[in-house]
């Protein structure tokens, strides 16, 4: 089989330095399709979704020209008094968590109340409580509570931008994919309450004091060599899209890092300007790490950039250098107002369980210790000087077929379209409908496939290529407010700089009850000291959890001196072998035993070179005691090895664990 | 001359024939200059020996040392079956409402003793969440303490254990026939009693063998302690759930390797 026939992934493990998940072939891929379990209510609302979409290329000429998509015809979706605005917490948190959390997102969820329910009233909703998600609950569980079935967004029950506000595990994945096919849907989590206050802050600061940036609009491709997938996207996706905005959008600025610009420092270089693009598109592949490694929940989904030199220049771990994670973002950065958008394997979260293996094979392939969002775009969300808008990006592994049909080949209309659709003053969760169609269309016309034939007459390829696009498609989310969209000027008004949100935080009078309080949910604790500040939840375990953390970061540091002074050390092995007559009385000195014969001395240094004393009785080698010196030797470098091996692993598992 | 004075116990039983035991102050006697410029600690710090008793007939003095190495195996296969076992805990939990208030504690009942207590543990991590009857103070808040000190006890233990030199001396009936200082960057120091047949050295340089490889062990301990807390992890609500659930990791770690002895594998257990 050539490698044309083979489908290429955008995700590289870190750990290995392989690609996360191998090249697959069609037929693989198919039996994928071919096990796919569509539920009744998937099926239902792909059927409307198409129907809806058919209705709009009737009524339009097609489907690009249609303003409403999920919402009910006759609302303006770039209106959020006609499409409404809502926020979705887990039922189970503590009167107290949530009481925090509507505490920290207070700003915006004002100014989105100031908004949506300016002419209706219910046009504006919390779900939270008995009216929030329930653990266990599907989409139309959900819908049922607030009087909807299956169908277009109708305000009047449910507003059309919902933001979730809570991590996979408390709102899975799967619920926010079904409820994205009619809604717009974003969805928010922080690891604290601080986090969550400067997003709203942010927000809040950029659409009031109406940010006119400069129409910029970069666009980041790694073309890494003998890389298949980024060859792919750099000349099919990169290229083509900033083109296409220019001769579309030539009132904007388009800038192109691409290859040999596209190294990490270029990346930090556009994030840390102050001239930072007003959007950002970035193509290439994802890291991805096994579960439960250190690095995994830091790492996965940052971006790999110009400086892996691909896969047969590069093999074994990846180093940190080679790829932008959300640790990288310059603390002197200031996104406020700016759009992102990631095409990158895992570049907006890792679900719990692999889906190609689950439904692939029936294994329940655990891909990581808990479903989490990656650590870029909640930190762009965050950030103190001002935080990015909002993100969009890829849960699990993002495939080259979004873009590239087979027969077809290059296929950018649904990408050319979304962006049109936000440079036109589109929501980015409206703008993003166009994934949604496509997720609807594909599903539904694998389902017809697949009801219509049997393995028999079944084309793989096919098959395959629709199941990926497919997942694809679905597997696009927005990190952030649905309701957020483009801040740049318009030509009449000249691009105004960004200021800094630290003075308005440091206005705000809630700030002291919100500063270092973990979010429900979170795994870390904030990167502040935990004292005294647990106002708005008091779990109690302040100091401990400080006692602890400061142990371990003591036990971490003082086994990192270890291996330091250890490998400085290990330039050289000695093992010496000495006898006494009576060897209690021997004593230890100075590195030696005194009072005893050395018999035996071995030193093997790093270079290769050796020295060795060899013991002789009556002018004779003693062959025995020879051998025991031996055998000495070689337990003392195996022991060596295993044990720089082992702390090695400790010394990674205990930063990776502690790191904010 | 006594070489060496008497033992301070260990206060764990993970670290069994570990035992750590105070530097001698006596004059022209330094332990500490090998141990990579941790001389002026010496007189402060206690350092590691591994002191094996063997009986005098051969043949069961090297049963003794078969059977310890049946449990060095069994410790080494236990270890690399417990993130299985935290998964399955995890499953377990979930399925039965999680650690929070749902938890029923009967279902703990069912468990083994190493699941039951850290989901036991779990659980107190969470209370204080949810109303003041769980202050410090409470029986719940003890055995977390107690799991937190004995946490740290042991790390300082181990601590000492990878980075300090170590003793490590074999006895025959009470007559010392070997004795190794182990430096702690991998350098083997060994002192042999005149005249031992090569059966009696193999005793000594298996004790050996078995020392560092327990000493590895407990290291290795540790990778598997972290990442079973992140695991763990995902049951807590908690802030900072990771890190607060190492020491539940930890302890479910000793009581599964605690079992083996249970199990009565061997008499003694080295790790």
């Amino acid at each position: 089989m050539s490698n044309d026939n083979l489908l290429i992934l955008n995700g590289i493990n870190g750990a290995s330095g392989e690609y996360d998940l191998p090249p697959q072939r069609p037929q693989d891929v198919a039996r994928v399709a071919r096990g796919l379990p569509l539920d009744l209510a998937e099926k239902q609302d792909i059927q409307i979704r198409r129907a809806v979409d058919q209705q709009s290329i009737a009524s339009f000429g097609s489907l690009q020209s249609a303003e409403h998509f999920g919402l009910v015809e006759g609302k303006d979706p770039k209106d959020l008094s006609q499409a409404g605005w809502g926020v979705i917490f887990p039922s189970g948190l503590e009167a107290r968590q949530l009481a925090a959390l509507k505490e920290a997102l207070q700003p915006l969820l004002a100014h989105r109340q100031a908004q949506a329910a300016a002419a209706v009233a219910h046009y504006y909703k919390e779900c939270s409580g008995e009216l929030g998600y329930q653990t266990g609950k599907s989409k139309n569980d959900f819908l049922k509570l607030h009087g909807r079935g299956p169908g277009v967004a109708d305000p009047e029950k449910l507003p059309y931008y919902l933001l979730i506000a809570g991590d996979p595990e408390q709102i899975p994945y799967s619920f926010q994919y079904q409820l994205d096919v009619q809604y717009a849907v974003g969805r928010v989590f922080f690891e604290s309450y601080e986090d969550y206050y400067r997003y709203a802050v942010s927000v809040v600061e950029a659409e009031k004091q109406g940010y006119k940036l400069k129409k910029k609009a970069a666009f980041f491709g790694a073309a890494n060599p003998d890389d298949g997938a980024t060859q792919l996207s750099a000349q099919h996706l990169i290229a083509p899209l900033a083109e296409h905005i220019r001769t579309e959008k030539p009132e904007w600025q388009v800038q192109v890092n691409q290859a040999e610009k596209a190294y990490k420092k270029d990346l930090d270089q556009l994030l840390r300007s102050k001239d930072a693009p007003a959007f950002l598109f970035t193509a290439s592949h994802g890291m991805a790490f096994p579960s439960g490694d250190p690095r995994q929940i830091p790492h996965q989904g940052a971006l790999l950039c110009q400086d892996w030199p691909g896969p047969k220049a590069h093999k074994g771990r990846i180093p940190e250098n080679f790829y932008f994670t959300g640790e990288d973002l310059a603390s002197d950065a200031n996104l406020l107002g700016t759009l992102a958008f990631f095409f990158a394997c895992y570049g907006a979260g890792t679900p719990r369980l692999d889906d190609f293996n689950r439904i692939a094979f029936k294994d329940k392939n655990e891909i990581a210790p808990r479903a989490f969002l990656s650590q870029l775009p909640t930190r762009m969300l965050a950030h103190p000087n001002g935080g990015a808008l909002a993100v969009v990006g890829h849960v699990e592994r993002a495939w080259g077929y979004s873009f590239v049909w087979e027969g077809v080949g290059e296929d950018l209309t649904t990408f050319e379209s979304t962006l049109t659709r936000l440079m036109d003053g589109h929501p980015i969760g409206s703008a993003l409908e166009h994934f949604n169609s496509r997720y609807a269309e594909l599903a539904s016309d694998l389902t017809t496939e697949l009801d219509e034939t049997d393995e028999e007459t079944q084309n793989v390829v096919k098959i395959a290529g629709m199941w990926t696009a497919n997942h694809d498609a679905r597997n696009y989310m927005v990190i952030g407010d649905p309701a957020v969209r483009m801040m740049a000027s318009k030509q009449a008004s000249p691009p105004q700089e960004r200021a800094s949100i630290a003075e308005t935080l440091g206005r705000a009078p809630q700030v002291s009850s919100i500063v270092v309080t973990p979010a429900p949910g979170a795994v870390q604790a904030a990167s502040g000291p935990a004292v005294g500040t647990m106002a708005a939840v008091d779990y109690g375990l302040g100091d401990t959890l400080a006692s602890l953390r400061g142990g371990l970061q003591q036990l971490g540091s003082k086994l990192g001196d270890f291996l330091s002074q250890a490998l400085d050390d290990a330039t050289s092995l000695e093992v010496s072998t000495y006898v006494s007559d009576n060897i209690a009385a021997v004593k230890y000195e100075k590195g030696q035993f005194t009072g005893a014969r050395l018999r035996a001395l071995t030193r093997v240094n790093i270079d290769g070179d050796t020295i060795v004393c060899v013991p002789e009785e009556d002018g004779e080698v003693d062959i025995e005691l020879w051998n025991v010196h031996l055998q000495m030797l070689q337990q003392a470098q195996a022991s060596r090895s295993e044990l720089l091996k082992t702390a090695v692993s400790a010394v990674t598992g205990l930063t990776g664990l502690l790191k904010p | 001359m006594n070489f060496i004075p008497p033992f301070t116990e260990s206060p764990s039983g993970l670290f069994q024939t570990w035992q750590f035991q105070p530097a001698p102050a006596a004059p022209g006697v330094s332990y500490a200059i090998d141990a990579g410029g941790a001389e002026a600690e010496a007189g402060a710090q206690a350092y590691p020996v591994w002191r094996l008793e063997l009986p005098a007939d051969p043949i069961s003095a090297e049963a003794v040392l078969s059977e310890r190495q049946e449990v060095l195996g069994a410790s080494r296969l236990a270890l690399e079956d417990v993130p299985a076992r935290i998964d399955e805990l995890v499953l377990h939990a979930r399925a039965t409402g999680g650690v929070g208030l749902s938890f029923a504690p009967q279902t703990a009942e069912t468990l083994p003793e190493p699941e039951a207590d850290a989901l036991e543990l779990l659980h107190t991590l969470e209370l204080p969440a949810v109303g003041l009857s769980f202050a410090a103070g409470s029986d719940e808040r003890r055995g977390l303490e107690q799991a937190f000190d004995q946490f740290k006890a042991d790390m300082d233990d181990l601590l000492r254990l990878v980075t300090h030199f170590a003793w490590v001396e074999t006895q025959q009936e009470g007559r010392l026939i070997g004795r190794t200082v182990v430096g702690w960057s991998g350098d083997l120091d060994t002192l042999w009693q005149s005249g031992l047949t090569p059966e009696e050295r193999e005793l000594h340089r298996n004790s050996l063998r078995q020392a560092l490889a327990s000493r590895n062990i407990l290291l290795h301990a540790i990778v598997v302690t972290v990442r079973s807390a992140a695991k763990l992890a995902v049951l807590l609500t908690t802030p900072g759930g990771a890190v607060l659930a190492i020491p539940v990791a930890w302890k479910f770690i000793k009581e599964v390797l605690a079992d083996i002895e249970k199990y009565k594998l061997i008499t003694q257990i080295p790790v």
